[in-house]
């Protein structure tokens, strides 16, 4: 009872912050541009921040179940398939972003290199067009990774199978799966090398998300600590997402006892070293700002102690790094709604973080030395709570549809 | 395993074609190639170019501005005022001369206005009118030859040997232009559009952006 | 439906619903001949801008009969004038929808005919009832139409045709002459060539009628100027020495001047007047570097004066002029016109009739004239006052009168008609007919006053006064003929007259001191409120246009605002005016700007100078909303600048060069610093040039204009400011190029940046990636948003962009192509000369424009710089500074 009560205002919540969301969606649709806080300063906004917010968000699910699954850690069995979920869900998310942030959206598939009647093929230098590349090869692989895993629980995918339809359906997307040794066998090798594919993947994917700043010549984008610093970062966000949605489903569902408080436990151990990782790349962006002598970058790292970003930054150190470290206690650790606290303060946090990064330097003038303030309007609102409400909503509906927790592993 | 390896790659071929086709047919489509349409006056070319009057006799513009005018009603009459006057065909032509309403053209050759093309810059440089156009002299109603699309410009612009053709005297190019004539310059028949010119003294043309577009 | 009608429907519908076009225009059935336009289809007219007091000489050059363009002649003889932006931007009022299209009769509307034929009955009631009736006419400046004025008075006693000047900036320069030379005469020094200016308050760079003339006198680098100002001016920011005083203190350091001159010059100490009529000796305000410079130039010093000052300080700056002139035999090199001015005079006596008998006239019709905007208080008062049955108003839009007027009659504009227009000194210039009327039912001045004395002489009305124009000029000049004359102006009177100014006056200090007495009705140490209008929006006909709102004031940096307050008030810069005029609030831009730009500011006087818009009565509502986009000035505490010889050595270092830039082909320009007045007009000639959007107010505050230069200020160390034009610096390695993602801004061999709209997807990475920000970007699509989307006046060579593309300066391409193309036909490839629309507007020859090659060799190359080098951006825009001023840098 509790919990359905949990559940149903939850999603309530999703369903109004969707269509919240919707609404913006096709405002910029059919409007254009001009509802954002966009200016002819500063181009990039807030739904650039989104698109690395969710990329990163879904490197968690990857981490888990495929670089974890290759060394043989255990505990992930129980969360491997809710982190998969989240990594799908969240790249579907990260790839609109970037569609509707383009001036004429209608033109996207020229990122692709299609034949065409110009000739002309997009530009391979640009790090947009490599960006394309990564994310799409990143979603195929992600996805073909979670459908195969899927598999082995066929049969407890709730299609109504009455129906000859629905039978039909259900035999065409479990690809003729008999569950027989040779199956087996055929499944652990493919599922091995998509595991040994997407270890690499996760690390070149948000590096070339990050070359999108690093490759520009502006100050403190261009350097060599943005893709690693994005990485780290990715993960750190992704696995606190990881362990928000376990923590809630306990919270709100049956399915959550059957994940083990071991996996959750660790995830947040995980999170305590991303932390300090973390916390070190903030000192060495500090440092290499500093230790540099280009004036320039020294001005526009500073923009963060201004009044307009100065609680930013604030709120940024003490949400990723100074509240995580409460999960040293084994207490805390265990503690389900401390472990919801805690993981959403990580990813505002780390949304935040984003903001700080994209934000005050594209904001910045760097002849005038002067800051032309950018603030986000009702539009840049409803995409950025929308994608949240459509993430919980696109949990809940394939939650529905398969079973979350693996039930051939445990 | 969960699929036969033949049926993967078929699926997978399949899928990929469909990708192909569908782009294909986005550019047939907004290639105007062979399109035709009934002119007010059935002008036949064949018939006029069968006196060896020049194409610039008519069109005569091409030589110095951008564009290719349409002749007037009173350029037909120049000759139509004694010649053939009681046909059938120019009837129309003779009561828009009289009544002095214009007739109207079809535009069979129609580029986006945001293309910048310039008929006399091509003309100088030797390049003969049926390299776009086709053999109109051989067309009794004109029709679109040339897709024109970007792809193509480009390409010519890159690699012209490949498309130019020498230019001919019913073109009316007369200017002294070290391009070889159809007699000296080694030539090959295309199938479609006859002659073409293999020669080196025709530089690739500029393929910046703003050649064609400001 | 064929298949290509298909394909297009479904192109233009669906995938490019939004592609980037030329301007479409749509006048009459006109078949259009090509789809490229081309050199060969540009028509250039010479023709006239009727400003007053001098014509200006323009080419108008139109594309299928539609004027697109006003430049500047400089083709005509000795007359080298640079035409203000209200004078580029003029066109848009030919097109604008707004223009009144309809005359109408008791607010009823009919057409043209009826309307005259009503008014004209109206006429001939007047003269059965004995009653007076008076035209009130913007002062034209035309023969004919003198020629009008004084056969319809002598036919008809009871016309009476006051002529006004738009702007009353005649009245205190005739007084004090008056009482000088006992005559009609308005003087104008000449500033060219002398040491040091000292200016009392006129606003010549910017906001005066004179700038024409006197902006181009001006050498920003070698003349000291030394203003004394009771405004913010745009000279008072470009002088060597501002100082912020009220108008009697003014006046004080103007007398101060006479004494110290006429004691070196007469050893006579006029101090023992002057301490009897003011408080005392100012000597001990100015600073001594000042006094010493006095010293120093002492025969090569000019004074100027604002015109609308008291009489007094016009009598003086006369004076000062006159004395600090080494020669008193020769000509003082003033320009000084006295002929057409008795129109002034008499104009105004019958003008105190009209204000004091009003009951005589029973129709008072205003042709062109509208008090409200030249703020004439009385005219204002008048007409508030009488029947609203009396007035009559011919005007090219709606104003105040037309509320009021019972008869309303629509104007043309110049583009319409036929004129005469004669320069001060006696040069004939003809304004032509460019286009038919546009509006069927609008009438020109002359050609109304041709149809009233018609009427009133009963000759024949079926004749065009055009022939009566010819026929007057012919018998100026028996050779004359319209067509050559349009080419070749020529001279009905002698230049100025040859004996010297100055031979017949004798001067009497002591006598003229007391004059200054009787007529001194100042009252110092009360604060003020001046009020005159801008310069910047001209008369009221061109208060409509967009442009020259959306064009940021050059003082302040704002757009979109009603009117500019000028100084601070006491109240620790709270805009608190003791009147109804204006209530401002906006503190911490003002205080931002008076810490940062302005040197030596002392403010105490409330003026301003005005913006007028149309229905906006600046009397009555000026507590407008005062909008602005932020200002860019910043002391400077970086290096700016480094020298291109490092720079060169940057390039030496460079691991890979671009190769298919063409060396001998490439364009730069360079922009010298030294002479850049920051007077905005470049911004508005690329603004019309380039088909850039009019964004309007609201998107002006969010910082979405679209201007390809802005220009921002610097304060050197030496409080010295100076005007930095920032527009796209086409970088041979240019950030933008390599991010793009679809190829769709790349580089030409002639090195020009280029940017292909069509091909942009509107990713803005460029944007992001541009360490100079010039790139803008498209919120939105012209038709719907642009307030300067009138397809007919847009530029036909440049494509109108559409939503989500970006765009930057193009150095011009579409004039580099148009020349690129005829010098391959006309085999004249090496010698192509292309001028930029921002060169062309530039009063004070600021911005050069040709190859890199032939360009950079001209100039020392130690007084050349590029912004931001520690970019390697390899800009090829240069900046110029004369090397001392870099040691401050």
């Amino acid at each position: 009872m509790n919990k359905k009560f949990f559940r149903s205002i939850l999603l309530i919540i999703a369903v109004v912050l969707t269509l919240f969301g919707v609404w913006g969606f096709l405002y910029t649709l059919i409007y254009g541009l001009k509802g954002w806080g966009l200016t002819n300063r500063t181009i990039w906004g807030v739904e650039i921040v989104n698109f690395v917010f969710w990329i990163g968000n879904s490197h968690a699910g990857t981490l888990i179940s495929a670089i974890l699954y290759l060394l043989r850690q255990d505990w992930r069995n129980s969360i491997h398939r809710i982190a998969e979920t989240i990594t799908i869900i969240s790249i579907m998310i990260a790839a609109t972003f970037p569609f509707i942030h383009l001036g004429r959206p209608w033109f996207f598939y020229w990122l692709l290199p299609l034949p065409n009647q110009t000739t002309v093929w997009p530009i391979f230098k640009s790090p947009l067009v490599w960006d394309v590349a990564a994310v799409l090869s990143y979603a195929i692989l992600s996805f073909l990774f979670w459908f195969i895993g899927i598999l082995p629980d066929y049969k407890y995918i709730k299609i109504n199978t009455t129906s000859k339809l629905g039978k039909s359906v259900r035999s065409f997307f479990s690809i003729f799966w008999t569950g027989s040794n040779f199956n087996w066998d055929e499944f652990k090798w493919t599922y091995h090398l998509l595991a040994g594919i997407l270890t690499f993947v996760v690390i070149s994917v948000h590096s070339i998300v990050s070359f999108d700043f690093s490759v520009t010549i502006l100050p403190l984008w261009h350097s060599t600590m943005l893709p690693i610093f994005f990485v780290i970062g990715a993960i750190y966000s992704g696995l606190a997402l990881v362990l928000l949605c376990s923590s809630v489903l306990n919270l709100v569902s049956s399915l959550g006892e059957k994940i083990t408080s071991e996996a959750r436990t660790n995830l947040a151990k995980l999170l305590i070293t991303f932390s300090f990782i973390l916390m070190y790349f903030y000192l060495i962006e500090f440092f290499f700002s500093y230790y540099n002598l280009n004036p320039q970058e020294k001005f526009i790292f500073n923009l963060r102690f201004q009044k307009e970003y100065l609680w930013m930054f604030v709120f940024v150190i003490f949400a990723t790094f100074l509240f995580p470290q409460l999960l040293w206690f084994t207490k805390f650790r265990n503690n389900n709604s401390l472990q919801i606290l805690v993981s959403t303060s990580i990813l505002i946090g780390m949304w935040f973080e984003r903001y700080l990064l994209i934000v005050p330097v594209l904001s910045a003038d760097l002849i005038t030395k002067e800051t032309f303030f950018y603030s986000p309007t009702i539009i840049d609102l409803s995409l950025t709570f929308g994608s949240i409400g459509f993430f919980t909503l696109c949990f809940y509906f394939i939650g529905k549809l398969i079973p979350l927790v693996p039930k051939f592993e445990t | 395993m969960l699929l036969s390896r033949k049926k993967s790659l078929l699926y997978l071929s399949s899928t990929i074609l469909l990708l192909i086709n569908c782009f294909l047919l986005i550019n047939f489509l907004r290639s105007g190639k062979n399109f035709f349409k009934q002119q007010e006056v059935s002008f036949s070319h064949k018939m006029h170019s069968k006196y060896n009057i020049s194409c610039l006799f008519c069109h005569y513009k091409a030589e110095t501005n951008s564009y290719a005018n349409y002749p007037s009603t009173k350029d037909c009459m120049i000759c139509h005022i004694a010649l053939k006057t009681e046909s059938e065909l120019l009837k129309n032509v003779i009561f828009s001369y009289d009544s002095l309403n214009s007739l109207s053209y079809k535009k069979i050759y129609d580029l986006p206005d945001y293309v910048r093309f310039n008929h006399s810059l091509h003309l100088r440089s030797g390049i003969d009118c049926a390299t776009c156009h086709g053999f109109v002299d051989e067309m009794d109603s004109t029709y679109q030859v040339r897709n024109l699309t970007m792809g193509w410009c480009v390409d010519c612009h890159k690699n012209p040997h490949k498309y130019l053709i020498a230019p001919r005297k019913i073109s009316g190019i007369s200017y002294n232009l070290n391009i070889p004539s159809e007699k000296d310059s080694t030539l090959k028949m295309n199938s479609n559009l006859g002659p073409i010119i293999y020669s080196k003294q025709i530089q690739p043309a500029t393929i910046e952006c703003s050649t064609c577009h400001n | 439906m064929n298949r290509r009608d298909f394909a297009k429907w479904i192109t233009t519908t669906i995938l490019a619903g939004t592609s980037c076009k030329r301007p479409e225009i749509t006048i009459e059935n006109k078949v259009k001949p090509s789809h490229s336009p081309n050199f060969e289809n540009i028509f250039s007219y010479k023709t006239c801008f009727p400003y007053f007091p001098f014509p200006l000489p323009i080419i108008i050059e139109t594309y299928e009969g539609i004027p697109f363009r006003i430049k500047n002649n400089f083709n005509s003889d000795d007359i080298k004038i640079n035409i203000p932006p209200f004078a580029f931007a003029s066109n848009y009022i030919l097109f604008d929808k707004h223009r009144l299209k309809k005359p109408t009769i008791e607010r009823k509307e009919t057409n043209l005919p009826e309307a005259l034929n009503i008014l004209l009955n109206k006429i001939k009631i007047a003269k059965e009832k004995d009653k007076k009736i008076a035209i009130i006419a913007t002062r034209q400046n035309s023969i004919y139409f003198d020629k009008l004025c004084d056969e319809i008075e002598n036919s008809a006693p009871f016309f009476e045709i006051i002529q006004l000047p738009i702007f009353d900036y005649y009245k205190s320069n005739l007084e004090a002459n008056k009482e000088i030379f006992n005559d009609d005469i308005f003087l104008q020094p000449n500033i060219a060539g002398k040491k040091m200016i000292f200016n009392f308050g006129q606003d010549f760079l910017h906001n005066d009628p004179f700038n024409p003339l006197l902006i181009q006198q001006f050498d920003k680098r070698n003349q000291i100027l030394i203003t004394f100002e009771n405004i913010i001016s745009l000279t008072g920011l470009n002088s060597t020495f501002r100082f912020s005083l009220s108008e009697s203190d003014i006046l004080r350091i103007a007398l101060d001047f006479l004494a110290i001159i006429f004691e070196s010059k007469f050893n006579f100490n006029p101090t023992i007047y002057l301490n009897n009529l003011f408080l005392g000796n100012l000597s001990n305000k100015l600073p001594e570097e000042v006094l010493n410079l006095i010293k120093f130039y002492k025969n090569d010093i000019v004074f100027l004066c604002n015109p609308y000052s008291p009489p007094q300080l016009h009598m003086i700056t006369t004076l000062l002029n006159y004395l600090c002139n080494e020669d008193l035999s020769k000509d003082l090199n003033f320009k000084y016109w006295i002929s057409d001015l008795h129109w002034y005079t008499r104009s105004y006596e019958k003008l105190k009739s009209l204000l004091i008998n009003p009951s005589d006239y029973c129709l008072i019709i205003f042709l062109d004239y509208n008090p409200y905007f030249s703020l004439n208080k009385e005219l204002i008062e008048f007409v508030e006052k009488t029947d609203t049955t009396k007035l009559v108003n011919l005007s090219l839009y709606n104003n105040e009168l037309s509320d009021k007027a019972s008869i309303f009659i629509p104007l043309q504009t110049y583009f319409e008609f036929w004129a005469d227009r004669e320069f001060p000194d006696g040069t004939i210039f003809f304004q032509q007919k460019i286009i038919e009327p546009i509006n069927k039912n609008s009438i020109s001045n002359l050609n109304f006053l041709f149809i009233l004395r018609n009427e009133l002489l009963k000759k024949n009305t079926k004749g065009k006064y055009f022939n009566e124009l010819n026929d007057l000029y012919l018998s100026f000049s028996s050779k004359f003929n319209l067509k050559d004359a349009i080419n070749n102006r020529f001279k009905i009177r002698e230049s100025t007259p040859e004996k010297p100014l100055f031979a017949n006056v004798k001067l009497n200090l002591p006598k003229l001191m007391e004059q200054i007495k009787l007529t001194d009705n100042f009252t110092p140490e009360t604060s003020k409120i001046l009020i005159y209008p801008s310069q910047s929006s001209y008369s009221g006909e061109y208060s409509k246009n967009v442009y020259l709102f959306e064009n940021p004031e050059p003082i302040f940096g704002n757009r979109w605002s009603a009117l500019y307050p000028i100084t601070n008030s006491t109240n620790d810069g709270n805009f608190e005016f003791n009147s109804d005029f204006l209530v401002y609030q906006n503190t911490d831009y003002l205080k931002r700007f008076f810490s940062i730009s302005l040197p030596n500011l002392i403010a105490k006087e409330v003026d301003f100078s005005y913006n007028y818009t149309i229905n906006r009565n600046p009397l009555k509502q000026l507590n407008q909303v005062f909008t602005t986009t932020k200002q860019n000035h910043f002391t400077s505490d970086t290096k700016l600048f480094s020298q291109l010889n490092q720079v060169e050595q940057n390039i030496q270092r460079q691991l890979y060069q671009n190769t298919y830039i063409n060396k001998d082909l490439q364009w730069a320009m360079i922009i010298d610093l030294d002479r850049c007045i920051g007077c905005n007009h470049c911004i508005l000639a690329c603004q019309i040039e380039n088909n850039i959007p009019v964004v309007g107010m609201e998107y002006a505050q969010k910082i979405r204009t679209m201007n390809w230069i802005e220009i921002i200020r610097v304060k050197l160390n030496n409080s010295k400011l100076i005007f930095l034009p920032i527009l796209c610096q086409h970088c041979d390695n240019a950030p933008c190029e390599s991010v793009c993602p679809v190829g769709a801004t790349s580089h030409s061999a002639d090195g020009i940046n280029e940017m292909t709209y069509n091909q942009c997807i509107g990713s803005r990475i460029c944007m992001a990636n541009c360490p100079y920000k010039v790139r803008k970007f498209n919120f939105e699509n012209p038709e719907k948003v642009h307030l300067n989307y009138i397809p007919e006046m847009m530029n036909p060579f440049v494509t109108i962009r559409s939503r989500g593309v970006t765009e930057k300066c193009t150095f011009c391409i579409q004039r580099v192509n148009l020349e690129n193309t005829k010098a391959k036909l006309f085999g004249n490839e090496d010698n192509v000369v292309v001028k930029t629309a921002c060169q062309e507007a530039c009063p004070v020859n600021a911005i050069k424009f040709g190859r890199k090659k032939s360009l950079l060799v001209n100039e020392n190359q130690d007084d050349l710089f590029v912004l931001l080098p520690e970019f390697n951006t390899l800009p090829n825009v240069f900046y110029k500074m004369s090397k001392n001023e870099q040691k401050i840098f």
